[in-house]
């Protein structure tokens, strides 16, 4: 992430320099914050929301109901993580607010499957192969149903604005698959190259 | 399906916690506040990821980055107008959105490209932002493979969503 920042700073940098825009990259940059700051207030909502759905849900006992289809293969997938039962609830919420397209529902729960991971695998600042490939499916996880795309769709007028449904769901599955597999190669290449 | 999923998910909580006796409020209250702290845990990350995008933005590096890639975008078999998408994409999700309206625009929301921009946008994610919020956040610095697989992972989308939006 660092080497990504830099990268992009100085890029900005030097097509301000190359393009005359110097005076303007300040405004930007606080724009850019501003919205930071704006996305987090509109988060906190969100979060706490969603947050609070989820432990309300994690005292029922609802997610091992969700959690049964998908144990087999995260089993494969997160054999440490698996073995316990606070990482295992974080990563089913997870993997199960993204599927059902609740991006901000998703968060909270990823991150604390991401926290609880770096106790059991006592961690200090590198990813494990269990982190890396964590993030990777939570990133490229198949969506049942694109509803923001779907709804912007219709706003701009479409005359059947569902109709990309099926082609993301089967597009979704494809990353899913492409990402678990690089996941999977990339860890195995990286520990012996 | 949207219509459902909230309705049906809400009673079989309050169903459930009636049933088994729990209490959901407390629960909940507990939960709201985990919520609020990750909110404020992860706007320092934020902020720094919005600046750059912003920066990069108006000094024109982001249009001389889909410049670049619209040579290797055409081999992949996509139009033109979705190089500031497939560029915005893995940074913020609002900025390509943003983008995803400008092809619904330009093309209209019924055009090839159009479907294909949704589609890639429903099938990819914010690959540089969730590193950097789910990482970052709890202090994991190196994140090794993960993101050269998720940038796999998305090109793997970006040809899937070409070829299936010419089949459906």
């Amino acid at each position: 992430m660092n080497t990504i920042w830099i990268i992009l700073l100085a890029a900005s940098a030097v097509c301000a320099i190359v393009f005359g825009k110097g005076e303007a990259l300040g405004g930007a940059a606080l724009a850019g914050a501003a919205r930071a700051v704006e996305t987090v207030l509109g988060l906190c909502a969100a979060f706490a929301l969603w947050s609070g759905v989820l432990k309300a849900a994690q005292a029922c006992g609802v997610q091992r109901l969700l959690s049964r289809p998908l144990a087999p293969l995260l089993k494969k997938l997160f054999p440490t993580a698996f073995a316990d039962e606070e990482a295992r609830q974080a990563i089913t919420a997870n993997l199960a607010a993204n599927m059902l397209g609740l991006g901000n529902a998703a968060t909270p729960a990823g991150i604390a499957a991401i926290a609880r991971m770096k106790t059991l695998e006592n961690s200090a600042g590198t990813a494990t192969d269990e982190m890396c490939m964590f993030l990777v499916l939570n990133m490229s996880s198949v969506q049942l149903f694109p509803a923001t795309v779907v709804a912007l769709r219709a706003a701009a007028g479409s005359a059947s604005p569902a109709d990309i449904a099926l082609p993301a769901l089967l597009a979704t599955v494809v990353t899913t698959i492409f990402g678990i597999t690089a996941t999977w190669v990339l860890a195995r290449v990286r520990r012996h190259g | 399906m949207g219509k459902f999923i909230v309705p049906a998910l809400l009673l079989a909580l309050v169903g459930c916690g009636a049933l088994r006796g729990v209490k959901l409020y407390d629960a909940f209250v507990e939960g709201a506040w985990e919520g609020l702290r990750t909110a404020a845990r992860i706007l320092p990350y934020l902020l720094g990821a919005l600046v750059a995008v912003e920066m990069m933005k108006i000094s024109g590096a982001m249009d001389v980055l889909s410049a670049l890639l619209r040579t290797p975008l055409k081999w992949l078999g996509l139009d033109s107008s979705l190089s500031a998408l497939v560029v915005l994409r893995p940074f913020s999700g609002s900025a390509a959105l943003a983008a995803l309206q400008d092809v619904f625009i330009q093309t209209g929301p019924d055009s090839p490209a159009a479907r294909t921009a949704c589609v890639l946008m429903g099938s990819t994610e914010t690959v540089v932002y969730t590193i950097s919020v789910y990482f970052s956040s709890q202090g994991i610095t190196k994140s090794r493979h993960t993101l050269p697989a998720a940038l796999i992972s998305m090109l793997a989308g970006i040809v899937a969503a070409s070829l299936l939006c010419r089949v459906m």
